[in-house]
């Protein structure tokens, strides 16, 4: 199957991997050739490098979502797509806010929320909140009414656990809600105050003890904070669940990108295992940065041939040396890659395997030139 | 004039080594301590990253909870979310029954999980105990501690958390501790921040975001900047020239074409490496792209002789190395 034929039935597209192997530049790619073939296409990023983002006409943090204007692709030397192109970048904090003010259902314990002293640092340093609210930000995109989307491609947070990303929301909201925090928290929506429960000269044992821990006053910050999103629970559980639904959609195709060297073929092994235990659809992976051999067109190596002619030019003796030892290197390195590529094969899912380019991608003309390629392969 | 700075920042007695995932932190944090041991220095390393990794370059057995001596005058050990709550719990209540009749109950593990950051500050905490540690004689059991942070987003969770700790939780214990682990994260002459990327578009774009959120939020002192594996020229400008002639002949193109893009490589790399020494000033380290086929304790001992350098302190290589 072709990334093409993937990117014509798919309505939404997620990007896993581990970082540093060009996952935004390959997700906004795949956007810009959905535009092309006429869909309108949002391509949601984490945490884009600068210049990439300043491609995608992201120039500030924000949610917002931008559409790459015409005037844009004409200044790249590109036709404007007969399709729409927009993007936006997380902004986990402003997210957190965001998702408060819409859904928490009582105006002044949500003020008192917002207000907590702990909510601003923790919210968004909380471990998974990023891709919580990845999870929030397509659920909004999928069910809204306005500007409907053909196409959503979600680039997930980097990351080296193939389980973070699809785990990372419900341990979230496991964290956020179970026993041992509603424990805390029940006393303190009943009174308003938690400290009885942990000064109570009846206090257990177990809470005097964890009151000397971390401070009793810390313990109720807490369990404030914990109640004010424990407000919010059902919302949270019922949107994680219908986010659920899309992503184990046959219309939702995770592609795992990678590049293809020993560690990150190994990561892009495991994000494979774990979406195959999930039973959501596989579109392929795609391999960025396959070393290019210089001699790939057959051409045998004449190393004899090189040292004369420079010998010729009165180079330095171990010149041609020194060359025909760089282009062994490089030829080795595509042999090596193009192997790896082929094992991956027999797990059933198409490999794209896109040479490096010669220069990094961080405009819309290396973009386009990035998904020339892709869609090349 | 540059070499005395390098010097004056290795030599801290309070060293974090943090960048995106994947630039070499661990060798370069195990380079800075094998250094800092060569000189004598009673030195610890303190792995917050995946674990094992100090270990295999510095060819010894795995690092554990507690810090061992694995060479001479290096000790390693690492820090687990774990084993760090634990030792931190006993050292608050001074009692190991008491511990595990509270921190062994099921609902109290469950909830200790559940408070978003407790894991990394008892990390930091832990980080700071060996600081305070001394030796019969009262001076320091450690003249050296070199953390090897977790890539950037944690390691700034992991180094600012004392900092929020402090400033936002209520009076009491924790603020307690975070004031004094804030103190040592603070100190403008004894501890610093050293910024490690490779010569690539994202690793120093996430370098140039570190350092200013170590001015803004973390206010930490500046260590080095250490550009990694930066590829050493193949040809002199002079050699590329001669090359030119080769693009005539079919049979000889493929290699000026290999040559064409290597140098656009290195020139790729020297434009990163020179936005990040000059967006970051501070004094700045370069270990050349390493062979392949160095054992990786050879590879931190070529790192540690580039820092040497730097620093204008060369010493004889190590035993065992190339």
């Amino acid at each position: 199957m072709s990334m093409g034929a993937v990117i014509d039935d798919a309505r939404v597209i997620v990007s896993v991997g581990p970082g540093g192997v060009g996952k935004t530049s390959t997700s906004a790619a795949i956007a810009l050739e959905a535009a092309r073939r006429g869909q309108r296409v949002a391509v949601l990023t984490i945490d884009p490098a600068r210049r990439l983002a300043n491609a995608l006409g992201l120039t500030e943090m924000g949610s917002e979502e931008r559409r790459i204007g015409e005037e844009a692709f004409r200044a790249a030397g590109l036709a404007p797509p007969s399709g729409v192109m927009t993007a936006m970048m997380l902004d986990v904090a402003a997210m957190w806010d965001e998702t408060v003010r819409r859904h928490h259902p009582d105006p002044a314990r949500r003020d008192r929320l917002l207000q907590n002293r702990m909510y601003q640092t923790l919210a968004s340093t909380l471990a998974g909140s990023q891709e919580y609210m990845a999870m929030e930000k397509l659920h909004e995109l999928s069910t809204r009414t306005h500007d409907r989307l053909d196409l959503i491609v979600l680039d997930t947070p980097p990351s080296t656990h193939a389980m973070d990303f699809l785990e990372a929301p419900s341990k979230l909201l496991d964290a956020l809600d179970n026993e041992a925090t509603r424990w805390l928290t029940e006393p303190f929506k009943a009174r308003g105050r938690v400290a009885s429960r942990i000064f109570d000269a009846g206090g257990s044992l177990v809470t005097r003890t964890l009151g000397r821990f971390t401070g009793t006053e810390t313990l109720e910050a807490l369990a404030e904070l914990l109640s004010g999103f424990q407000d919010m629970f059902d919302g949270f559980k019922t949107r994680a669940r219908a986010v659920n639904a899309l992503l184990s959609d046959p219309q939702t195709a995770f592609v795992i990108v990678s590049a293809p060297r020993p560690g990150p073929i190994t990561d892009a092994r495991a994000f494979h295992a774990r979406l195959r235990e999930e039973a959501v659809r596989i579109g392929g992976f795609v391999l960025n940065r396959a070393t290019v051999d210089p001699f790939a067109g057959g051409a045998p190596h004449e190393p004899d041939r090189l040292a004369a002619a420079l010998a010729g030019a009165g180079a330095s003796p171990d010149l041609a040396a020194r060359i025909e030892a760089l282009v062994s290197e490089r030829a080795a390195a595509a042999r090596a890659e193009a192997k790896q590529a082929e094992n991956l094969r027999h797990l059933g899912a198409p490999v794209w395997l896109v040479p490096e380019l010669r220069r990094d991608v961080h405009d819309l003309a290396g973009l386009d030139r990035l998904r020339e390629h892709l869609f090349a392969a | 004039m540059s070499d005395a700075l390098v010097r004056e920042r290795l030599d801290r007695p309070f060293q974090v080594v943090a960048g995106k995932g994947g630039v070499g932190r661990t060798l370069v944090a195990s380079a800075i301590a094998l250094r800092a041991a060569a000189a004598g220095e009673r030195t610890l390393l303190l792995e917050a990253n995946a674990p094992d990794n100090a270990a295999r370059y510095l060819g010894v057995d795995a690092s554990v909870d507690e810090p061992r001596e694995v060479l001479d005058n290096l000790w390693l050990c690492r820090m687990t979310p774990a084993g760090a709550l634990r030792e931190y719990a006993l050292m608050v209540l001074r009692f190991k029954a008491l511990y595990g009749l509270v921190f062994e109950n099921r609902l109290v593990k469950y909830f200790l999980r559940s408070i978003p950051s407790l894991a990394e500050f008892t990390m930091m905490g832990k980080a700071w105990y060996h600081t305070t540690e001394t030796r019969k004689d009262g001076s320091p059991k450690y003249t050296r501690i070199v953390l090897d942070a977790p890539a950037t987003g944690h390691a700034v969770t992991l180094l600012s958390l004392s900092r929020i700790v402090a400033d936002v939780v209520p009076a009491g214990i924790m603020r307690t501790a975070a004031e004094k682990m804030a103190a040592v994260v603070e100190s403008p002459t004894a501890s610093c921040l050293h910024l490690v990327a490779t010569p690539e578009e994202m690793p120093v774009n996430e370098a140039i975001e570190l350092a200013t959120t170590q001015r803004t939020r973390l206010r930490m002192a500046s260590g080095v900047v250490v550009v990694n594996r930066r590829l050493p020229p193949l040809v002199s400008a002079e050699e590329a020239l001669l090359l030119a002639p080769l693009r005539a002949d079919a049979r000889l193109a493929p290699y000026a074409e290999a040559v064409e893009r290597r140098r656009e490589l290195e020139a790729v790399q020297a434009e990163h490496a020179a936005r990040l020494t000059h967006v970051l000033e501070r004094p700045a380290v370069t270990i050349e792209e390493l062979p392949a086929e160095l054992t990786p304790f050879q590879q931190v001992d070529r790192a540690r002789r580039a820092l040497d350098l730097a620093a204008g302190t060369a010493r004889p290589p190590a035993v065992g190395a190339p």
